[in-house]
Order: C-alpha cells, then sequence, then structure tokens
C-alpha cells in the first residue's frame, strides 16, 4: 500500500477499478497517514470516522474512492465548520457546499476538516485558532497560507487531492512554497455557495494537487453555474483535461511580468527557477515576450483596502446570538456582542474588521474605499490589454521561500505584502495556476505562476502540463513524509 | 498617515470588538503600517474616473428551502420555546 501515498488519481482509480484495492481499504490507509504524520504538521483540524465518510458519498463517479481534504471554511453536512475560528467553535453545518455536494456526487471521499488561517485571513497558517500547519519540506517552516491545511496534506501524500480558498492568493502561495500545483478559478466559475464569505467580489474555492492533471480532474468536477451563488459564470464547463497531450497551444505567446519578476526583494534563486522554466517554455516552441503592467504594483494596496472592507461587512454576523460561541458574563446586549467578538475573533481578524471599517467610514471611503475601487478597475483594464498581446502571463508567486514560524511576528505588514505576487488575478477576477519550479536553498520548493483572461483554465492546465511533462519536479516528494 | 488610539478604540467599539489599551496601542501601529501602505492608491486615483458600475440582476425562483428548525435551534447559545435568548437589552 505505501505505494499508494504519493499516487495520482488515475493510479489509485485503476487500483479500486481492477479490485487490487478496495476503496474502504485506501480509505484506512490515507487515514492511518493523517495518524502517523500529522502530529508533526497539523493538517487536519478533524479526520472524520470512516464509516460516515463512506456513507456520505455516491459509490461511483469519476472520483469514486479517491479521499481528499476540505479547508475548513467550506461547508460539509453534518460536519462541523470553524473557518479556523474559536467563534465559531461547536458550530455544526446544516447543508453542503455546492462544491462538496458535486465532489460527493463525483464519488470523493471527504475525509475531514483541513486547518487554515482564522476566516482565510493570512498568508503563513500562523492565524489558525487552533494550530500551526508545518511545510512538509522543512517543518520549522510555515506551510503558507491561509489554505496551509490543504497544501500540507497534499505535499505530504496525506491525500491526492484538496480543496482550498483564494482571495487573494491563499491557494496559490502555499502551493508554491510545498511543491504543489494551485489553482484560483475565474471568479464565479466555482460556486460560492457554502464557502464562508471574507471579502465576497474576490473569494474563489481553489484545487490542489500534485499534479497538473489531477488539477484538472478536480475542477472538472466542482466548476460550473450554480443558482445558489448569483456571481456564478453561466458559461457551459467540460472536461479540463481534453487539451493535455504535452505540447503547447499552437502559437503561444507567454508574457513574462517583468515588474513582478524583477520586484524588488525577489530572491536571486528563485529568479533563476523562473528564467530556466521560460527556457524550458522557449524548447517547447512558446514565443516569449517580456511585458510590464505597473498598474499591478497597486495591487496589495487595492487588496488590503478592498478586502478587509468586505470582511469587515460580513464578518459582521458572528456577533454571539445564533450560532457558534458565546461570552459569558455579559452585563447587557451590546457588552455580549463586544465580548464576544473580541474574544471569539483571534488579534489579525480583529485588525482587518478595524481596517475594514475604518476604510468605509464617513471621511476616509472617498480616500480609500472608493479610490481602490477606481485602481481596481485601472487594473482590470490594463491586465485585459496585455492579453491582447500575449496568451498568458508568467510570474513569481512569492518573493523567498517558506520562511521559519514567527519570522513575520514583529512586521505583520512583511506578511500582508507576500500578497502582491498573488492578488491582482483575485482583483480582476482571472484564473492563476501555481505551478511547482525547483527548489532553493536546497530542499525549499519554489513555483511560478500562469494567469489567463476570464475562463482561460484550459488553456492554463495545457500549458502548464506541458512544461511538467518536460520536468520532474512533480515527483518530488518530501523525504520525511515518504515512507 | 497617523492613526490614534482614540481613533482604534472608536472604530473597535463601532465593530462591537471591546478592546482594552494594550490592544488597542499594538492594533494601532499595525492598523497605521496597513494603512500608510494602502494610501498609495490616492496617487494613482487622482486621474481617473468614476465608476460606471454595469450591473445586472441575477433572479432565481424564490423557492423556500426549509432547514431542520431543530437543527438550527440545536446551534444557539441559549434558546428558548423557539427563540433566540440574549442578555437585556437596556
Amino acid at each position: 500500500m505505501d505505494m499508494c501515498a504519493f499516487a495520482t488519481i488515475d493510479e489509485l482509480r485503476a487500483l479500486i477499478a481492477h479490485n487490487k484495492v478496495g476503496a474502504s481499504e485506501l480509505l484506512g490507509y490515507f487515514c492511518q497517514r493523517f495518524e502517523r504524520y500529522d502530529k508533526q504538521l497539523g493538517t487536519a483540524l478533524e479526520i472524520f470516522d470512516q464509516p460516515s465518510i463512506v456513507q456520505a458519498s455516491s459509490q461511483q463517479g469519476p472520483l469514486y474512492g479517491i479521499p481528499g481534504i476540505l479547508k475548513d471554511n467550506i461547508a460539509q453536512s453534518g460536519r462541523k465548520l470553524t473557518c479556523g475560528s474559536k467563534i465559531l467553535q461547536g458550530f455544526v453545518s446544516p447543508y453542503d457546499a455546492t462544491a462538496s455536494a458535486r465532489l460527493k456526487q463525483a464519488g470523493a471521499l471527504l475525509v475531514g476538516r483541513a486547518n487554515c488561517d482564522e476566516f482565510a485571513m493570512g498568508s503563513s497558517n500562523e492565524y489558525s485558532a487552533y494550530f500551526n500547519c508545518a511545510n512538509p519540506w522543512d517543518t520549522s517552516r510555515v506551510a503558507g497560507g491561509s489554505s496551509g491545511g490543504p497544501v500540507a496534506a497534499v505535499a505530504a501524500g496525506l491525500v491526492p487531492w484538496a480543496l482550498g480558498s483564494e482571495t487573494g492568493g491563499s491557494v496559490r502561495l502555499p502551493a508554491s512554497w510545498c511543491n504543489v500545483v494551485g489553482l484560483k478559478p475565474t471568479y464565479g466559475r466555482v460556486s460560492r455557495y457554502g464557502l464562508v464569505a471574507y471579502a465576497s467580489s474576490l473569494d474563489q474555492i481553489g484545487v490542489v494537487t500534485r499534479t497538473v492533471r489531477e488539477n484538472a480532474q478536480v475542477f472538472s468536477v466542482i466548476a460550473g453555474h450554480d443558482v445558489h451563488d448569483a456571481t456564478s459564470v453561466q458559461q457551459p464547463t467540460h472536461d479540463y483535461t481534453n487539451n493535455l497531450n504535452g505540447t503547447l497551444p499552437a502559437g503561444l505567446t507567454i508574457g513574462v511580468l517583468e515588474n513582478m519578476l524583477y520586484a524588488e526583494g525577489v530572491n536571486k534563486q528563485v529568479q533563476e527557477r523562473i528564467l530556466a522554466a521560460i527556457e524550458e517554455y522557449k524548447k517547447l516552441g512558446a514565443r516569449i515576450k517580456m511585458v510590464s503592467v505597473p498598474e499591478i504594483d497597486y495591487g496589495a494596496a487595492v487588496y488590503f483596502i478592498v478586502s478587509r472592507a468586505e470582511a469587515a461587512s460580513n464578518l459582521a454576523r458572528f456577533d454571539g446570538v445564533r450560532y457558534g460561541f458565546r461570552a459569558q458574563n455579559a452585563k447587557d446586549l451590546q457588552d455580549m456582542y463586544e465580548q464576544t467578538r473580541a474574544q471569539g475573533f483571534g488579534r489579525e481578524v480583529c485588525t482587518r474588521i478595524l481596517i475594514g471599517n475604518y476604510v468605509l467610514s464617513i471621511g476616509h471611503a472617498d480616500a480609500f474605499y472608493h479610490n481602490a475601487k477606481k485602481v481596481q478597475r485601472l487594473m482590470t483594464a490594463c491586465v485585459n490589454n496585455v492579453f491582447k498581446e500575449v496568451d498568458v502571463l508568467l510570474a513569481p508567486v512569492h518573493a523567498a521561500p517558506a520562511f521559519t514560524f514567527g519570522s513575520c511576528d514583529k512586521d505583520p505588514l512583511a506578511m500582508d505584502l507576500t500578497d502582491y505576487f498573488t492578488c491582482f488575478a483575485n482583483l480582476t477576477q482571472i484564473p492563476a495556476l501555481s505551478v511547482p519550479c525547483g527548489f532553493v536553498d536546497g530542499n525549499l520548493p519554489t513555483a511560478f505562476q500562469l494567469a489567463g483572461p476570464k475562463l482561460s483554465e484550459s488553456v492554463l492546465y495545457q500549458v502548464a502540463h506541458a512544461y511538467e511533462q518536460q520536468t520532474a519536479w512533480h515527483t518530488m516528494t518530501p523525504p520525511a513524509f515518504s515512507a | 498617515m497617523k492613526v490614534t488610539c482614540e481613533e482604534v478604540k472608536k472604530i473597535a467599539h463601532l465593530s462591537r470588538i471591546a478592546v482594552t489599551d494594550e490592544q488597542a496601542e499594538h492594533m494601532r501601529e499595525h492598523v497605521e503600517q496597513v494603512l500608510g501602505y494602502a494610501v498609495r492608491v490616492c496617487e494613482i486615483a487622482r486621474d481617473l474616473p468614476e465608476a460606471s458600475a454595469s450591473r445586472e440582476n441575477v433572479l432565481r425562483a424564490d423557492v423556500v428551502q426549509s432547514f431542520d428548525a431543530q437543527l438550527i435551534r440545536a446551534q444557539a447559545p441559549d434558546e428558548q420555546e423557539n427563540l433566540f435568548v440574549v442578555p437585556k437589552i437596556l
């Protein structure tokens, strides 16, 4: 069975189809891997009991018997849902997110709830109210965030796939630090129904896997229109594995985002790995064009304002009245609200709510919120414009590899600024895919990202897959978890 | 970009989050850092036009989908006779 830990979805499906291993046996094996390894990693907030996992899913479908884990801000009917926060302690979701329901229908086994930064706010998973999540490649370092749990679980071979969520880069950043593939879909391509809101105009469920093909397989299941999400895109979906033939689309032009690749502070080795990937693309026949979109450099500033403003509104619902945690011994209702939220939310969440209400308040909304929305529109126009010249954009996902725990404690802005490399895709609603491209400082993963026009996921997958077929990064597994 | 402790306390009150003086000071530093960075949007936004929003309504049939009331009530920190119980208001 040990060969199963890092097997692909296709390999696992073949084992089940040929009766070499039963779906329950496979589930037991992966649950044992959590038992064996997760104390060192902290990827899961809960692993469910095995009979209830099997019972919840269909006995057939494209992901039949394939275990995976969902970030704990995606609702699973009858399961706890905490968003990594104490304020939702004890809350049990009365319904399935659309993504959860589609996965269950496709036969996938949803094994548990994955750790994350509280309400998906953070870049290191250090803001989980429960425990940290370590990077399988070096457990003294962070897995990244906010989808640290889903990403580290896939990277360590505890499950072959996972769902995370993105608001400013929360799938791609940890994926890039853990040598796995992470997709942020086009806004509206995956239903947000049942995804607990952080910043609704930016939030999107994303997919984490070790290979591009597997990513496309899971995405094919969860993508599609949903009447329960008014922002859901109506265009039909298809099988996103169709184009994965190891070649690039004919006449492909890749635009290398120069202002990001040579941004201040980007690690030389990270740059070298990305330049090597560009060389690989040249060999595959791509035309490379250096492009600069300076407006993207305002992305982090816009993101700080828009995301915090929406968070302040969305998180107003957590008041201790109808569900979750309530502070005891409050002297009146007002005191109960204030104490519940002060004790239930962590410091980072409180700070983001304060910033959100500050930028929305009279006297500050014009300078901050309204200006940020104007700049967001400008960025969107500029990014759409660049796609008249190039088919996809290629850029770093991070400035440097994963940092050690506590590195940003005294400088939280440094942590916030990791969003610079990723949030442009969220702000402009386009899809982006993080692709492993090697290691720096010996054993620390790095990656590049591909971004394309809205609904270009098929192209991104094809371009990423062609590179993956020429390289072996996706076959490398963290030694401490490979036994 | 300066943010005072009083501003933080005022916004915290509006946000219904209790803060001690020490917490307010700690948050003030972080809020000031983030806003100090974010204020750069003003430089570029000055000459940009106001948004011409193109909005569309997305409608669906207004079908009631009930949840099990017991399941909802069971989530409440305090409930009685089909009502949520809260501390006194005044």
